[in-house]
């Protein structure tokens, strides 16, 4: 081979403080500790650790209905709001939006019944979800700071509308490491990566080690089940793979001994996991392993639940093989623009799917203690919204977004079944009583998996962060 | 400390001019209607997913930089998989800045890729084939055009250490002689593991 114009590289900044032998590398090489504890499996990050407390839950699946769905038209009814329906509503200072310059108070736009022995109050649109009303905790006074997709995605997320934060997955993986050392601890299915709905940022670790990130598996509007691509060699036997990775972890040992930092790191960690998970994961993600009978449970075998089905029966799979946090992503619940032709439909997409997901956990003795989270960042205004300024009709019409109040869902691991907290006023338009803000709902969160939000904390940048950053109060009402 | 990993083109690109496959033609057509259905063999269909899914790169663009290679709005195709896993900004959107994300997929795909094996392998073909070469020059020849710098006596023992045992053991082993001769295929490994080492990968 020709080398001839091969210009050696100069000394690197980075390279001249090792090489006098009090650099940086060299300090921060003694503050990791031994070669051993950096890299041996016995002190591998995921490994599980001990909670605060007694946990309720020990592991988590977030039903993340991103867009706003709309919490007057499916948890939270309001007569008054029936009644004032046509009339002006006065919007408050300083309120500014698209559409709204007629904006007049829209009727709940779905009957509403009773469900279960709770007689939860709650669409006719979910009659599924209504089979399983007694196992859940509704949260009618939900709050968070923001009013736009970006901002209120990334709060619900990791707490921030604003700044790069750690996700809520990964502090709970930090928090409490993972029960299968084969797979993620933490892992978000066809996650949005763009746009309004997402960002890895939402599943990210930021300033935490790399290994609590969320790995994703499969793309948002993909049409087929989500999967882990690569997971087999076409050439190499497991045998000689395992020799070639013993190579990879030598190289990056010495590596990594020249030159610490938390992202490589990560990637060492990283490697070997996905070394452990090639043997794990085809296997786990193939849904073709569950009978027929709970792939109609899930509504896999109708185009319209199909892509939801999939993706609960995937999080139930991982959560049962011991994965911490599983988040599934639906989104479509934006509904500036003819909700009431839109809404129903979007109803009818996720009602089986979810139904199904708390059936088949608690069959399964799961239920107990996992906790399942449902919600979007936001919820939407009592007033409508016209986004065609007067061209189109009536059932053109949608709804804004609304941080003010709105509602969400709990079930399972810790949390009473069949109970309503929260109130908001006569339209549904701001939380009044027992109001939950985003901070509240991740303290209790981590409190129902056996963690002190005060006390999971990270130092970085000269100071100790949290998920809750300075605020959080436990809803202590709804534990049961 | 502030290591950066390389971006999704700039892995593919030193990759490939690690291998002296890299095509540095400038510009040129971004649609390569001159062999559409090579590209798009399912265009007519209509079927984004299907698309992307059966899209394969001509020949004459198979090694052309990355900056160069025609773009789908959503999922870049299976040949272009790198940037997928590799943080690739979306097409569609602006992009300040482009996340890092470490995660195992990612791992999977720089061990188990059969792209990034057909460029090790093209390395592997092209090292043996100079016979003048000794093998401990061998491997100071790879870490000298992978990791940019010159080995350690160390490093070179490691190296050869794992050539000649892995050989050994694929030689031994029936079931791997259908991917080709035990000593290329030693070769061919060692390369893809110098590739998705950390050294490679990152730039501190």
């Amino acid at each position: 081979m020709d080398n001839r114009h091969f210009i050696p590289p100069a000394v690197s900044r980075r390279d001249f403080l090792r090489r006098t032998g009090n650099g940086f590398g060299a300090i921060a090489l003694a503050a990791l500790g031994t070669e051993q504890s950096m890299l041996a499996s016995t002190s591998s990050p995921l490994l599980p650790k001990p909670a605060h407390y007694a946990a309720r839950a020990k592991r988590v699946i977030f039903l993340f209905m991103q867009g706003g769905p709309s919490q007057m038209d499916l948890f939270d009814y309001k007569p008054k709001l029936a009644e004032f329906a046509g009339k002006p509503f006065k919007l408050p200072a300083n309120y500014e939006a698209p559409g709204l310059n007629k904006t007049k108070l829209m009727p709940p736009i779905s009957s509403f019944r009773r469900y279960g022995e709770s007689g939860l109050h709650m669409t006719e649109w979910f009659p599924m979800i209504g089979n399983v009303a007694d196992e859940l905790c509704v949260l009618r006074g939900m709050q968070t700071d923001t009013e736009a997709h970006t901002t209120a995605v990334r709060q619900i997320n990791t707490g921030a509308p604003v700044q790069v934060r750690p996700s809520m997955g990964a502090w709970i993986v930090y928090g409490l490491g993972t029960e299968n050392s084969n797979m993620p601890g933490f892992i978000t299915i066809r996650p949005s990566l763009t746009g309004d709905a997402g960002s890895p940022q939402n599943f990210g670790a930021a300033f935490l080690p790399a290994i609590y990130q969320g790995t994703p598996v499969g793309l948002a509007k993909s049409e087929e089940p989500a999967a882990v691509d690569y997971s087999r060699n076409e050439k190499l036997t497991s045998g000689l793979q395992s020799r070639q990775m013993e190579m990879l972890r030598a190289l990056n040992r010495d590596f990594v001994s020249r030159t610490p930092d938390s992202a490589m790191e990560g990637m060492i960690e990283s490697f070997e996991l996905a070394f452990r998970m090639q043997s794990e994961a085809p296997g786990l993600m193939d849904l073709s392993k569950e009978s027929k009978a709970t792939q109609k449970l899930y509504g896999i075998d109708e185009k319209e639940t199909r892509d939801l089905g999939q993706q609960c029966l995937l999080a139930r799979r991982l959560v049962e093989a011991g994965v911490r946090f599983v988040q599934v992503n639906d989104d479509g619940w934006d509904h500036h623009v003819s909700i009431r032709e839109l809404l129903p439909k979007k109803c009818k997409q996720v009602d089986r799917p979810i139904a199904a997901l708390i059936t088949d956990l608690k069959a399964r003795g799961l239920l107990e203690d996992t906790l399942v989270i449902w919600g979007g960042e936001f919820g939407r205004t009592p007033f409508d919204q016209d986004l065609s300024l007067g061209k189109a009709g009536e059932e053109k019409r949608g709804r804004e977004h609304n941080p003010r109040g709105f509602t969400m869902w709990l079930a399972g691991g810790g949390v009473k079944g069949g109970l309503v907290h929260g109130v908001t006023d006569d339209f549904a338009f701001r939380a009044v009583d027992q109001k939950v803000h985003m901070h509240d709902l991740h303290a209790t969160i981590l409190h129902l998996l056996g963690l002190d939000h005060e006390k999971l904390t990270y130092r970085y940048s000269g100071r100790d962060f949290r998920l809750t950053d300075v605020y959080g109060r436990v809803v202590s009402e709804i534990l049961a | 400390m502030n290591a950066r990993r390389l971006e999704a083109e700039t892995i593919r690109d030193s990759i490939l001019a690690i291998t002296g496959k890299l095509d540095l033609t400038e510009g040129g057509d971004t649609l390569p209607t001159h062999s559409l259905e090579t590209f798009l063999p399912n265009l007519t269909t209509f079927n984004p997913s299907a698309v992307i899914k059966t899209a394969r790169l001509p020949e004459n663009l198979r090694y052309r930089r990355t900056v160069y290679l025609p773009i789908f709005r959503t999922k870049q195709m299976k040949e272009l998989d790198i940037l997928n896993y590799f943080d690739f900004a979306e097409p569609t959107q602006l992009n300040a800045s482009r996340r890092t994300t470490v995660v195992p997929t990612q791992s999977l795909f720089l061990l188990n890729s059969p792209w990034i094996a057909e460029q090790a392998e093209v390395l592997a073909t092209k090292l043996m084939q100079d016979d003048q070469l000794l093998d401990r020059q061998r491997v100071n020849e790879l870490i000298l055009l992978i990791f940019n710098r010159k080995s350690t006596e160390a490093e070179i023992m490691r190296g050869l250490e794992f050539v000649y045992d892995f050989e050994r053991r694929a030689s031994a082993d029936p079931t791997v002689n259908a991917a080709g001769p035990p000593g290329r295929l030693a070769w061919t490994a060692y390369i893809q593991t110098l590739l998705a080492s950390n050294e490679f990968l990152y730039r501190i």
